[in-house]
């Protein structure tokens, strides 16, 4: 047999199985096609592959018992409750992240729950909160803003000897400080 | 015309319709339990690992895509299935002997796979393969799977499962030449 033909069928032998799927192009099975008219061992192996899977398939087939499938069809078809579709996903969740994974998750869980809790404390005021403030029995709602303007309006008309008045005066004034701090204002 | 009719069935099975999901499988039903016992070598563990495959594909088949065949999905989660049970097993594999036949024997073929003693003898020759070429062989046999099908499952290149497949059809063909000699 000529050394071409020798590696063609060397080369059938392993694409014989995607000729008989036909999971191969249309040229190269053209090809083939041209291969097997001339060259009988070819022809043979590929009549016999068939052959042989056609009739192990036709004579080894296993079945179940109608009445066993029904039953089987009946324990499998049942409605699926909340906790096994949380075992599932579970499950599912183990089979997909390796170790590694999972770790590495853990570890970047933990880091941010170090730095959030390590933080330190703020506090977060909104510049359009409105304060309620009561003075002489009047209520009065207004910005930080307005209530600053307020206090230094109170502060030049209070009188310098009402020691009362002008420390609660400043205790307001610093708290209201404290919020500008806070808020960078 | 089959095409749609299973994507109806699906549909329905989706919906909760255990009628349609039975005769979604029911198709599928003798490949599919051939496989499986085929693989694991036991009948009554294969009747178990069939149930634990209906389970699985009555729970995840919301989730199954149907740019994926549906015998590809089914025979996919029986083979992982029987893997499982395998590895719990702990079951071992022969070391395989390779040999080469240029043709088998077709005249008398039909009559010789009939019997079933060859049939006992045939079953024998491929518990001698490796697994990795009896799950190749199974599938292709019962799941009637593509090669490449059968590459995405068992996670193996191409050109291996294609091996597989060639050397473990020409130890059924060794097998049918030696009891075809015995007949002689």
């Amino acid at each position: 047999m000529p050394r071409e033909n020798k590696n063609l069928c060397s080369l059938f032998e392993q694409e014989a199985w995607l000729f008989i799927s036909d999971e191969i192009d249309a040229e190269r099975k053209k090809m083939w096609l041209k291969h097997l008219a001339e060259c009988s061992n070819c022809s043979r192996l590929l009549d016999s592959n068939r052959k042989i899977t056609s009739l192990y398939a036709e004579n080894m087939e296993e079945d179940l018992l109608e009445s066993k499938f029904e039953t089987m069809i009946k324990k499998a078809a049942v409605k699926i409750t909340f906790k096994e579709k949380a075992a599932d996903w579970l499950y599912s969740l183990n089979k997909d992240f390796t170790f590694a994974k999972t770790a590495l998750g853990g570890g970047l869980a933990a880091a941010a729950m170090i730095f959030l809790l390590t933080l330190p404390e703020r506090s977060f005021v909104n510049r359009n909160e409105t304060e309620t403030a009561v003075w002489n029995d009047t209520t009065m709602i207004s910005t930080i803003d307005g209530i600053s303007e307020k206090i230094i309006t109170i502060e030049e008309d209070a009188s310098s000897a009402d020691a009362e008045w002008s420390d609660s005066l400043k205790a307001i004034s610093s708290q209201i400080d404290s919020l500008k701090f806070c808020i960078n204002y | 015309m089959v095409d749609n009719l299973e994507n109806r069935l699906i549909e329905r099975s989706r919906e909760g319709d255990p009628a349609a999901f039975g005769e979604l499988v029911k198709t599928y039903r003798r490949q599919l339990f051939s496989y499986l016992v085929k693989m694991c070598g036991d009948r009554t563990a294969a009747e178990d690992l069939f149930q634990e495959t209906l389970i699985k594909v009555w729970r995840g088949i919301k989730n199954y895509n149907e740019k994926e065949k549906f015998a590809s999905w089914l025979f996919s989660i029986a083979h992982n299935c029987s893997i499982d049970y395998l590895r719990k097993r702990k079951l071992r594999l022969n070391t395989f002997t390779e040999l080469k036949e240029e043709s088998a024997v077709e005249k008398d073929m039909q009559e010789i796979f009939a019997s079933k003693e060859f049939k006992e003898k045939l079953e024998e020759a491929l518990n001698e393969l490796p697994f990795r070429q009896r799950q190749v062989f199974f599938l292709r046999q019962f799941g009637e799977l593509s090669f490449k099908e059968i590459a995405g499952i068992t996670k193996e290149p191409l050109n291996t499962v294609l091996s597989h497949m060639h050397y473990a059809v020409n130890k059924l063909r060794t097998a049918l030449r030696s009891e075809y000699a015995q007949g002689k």
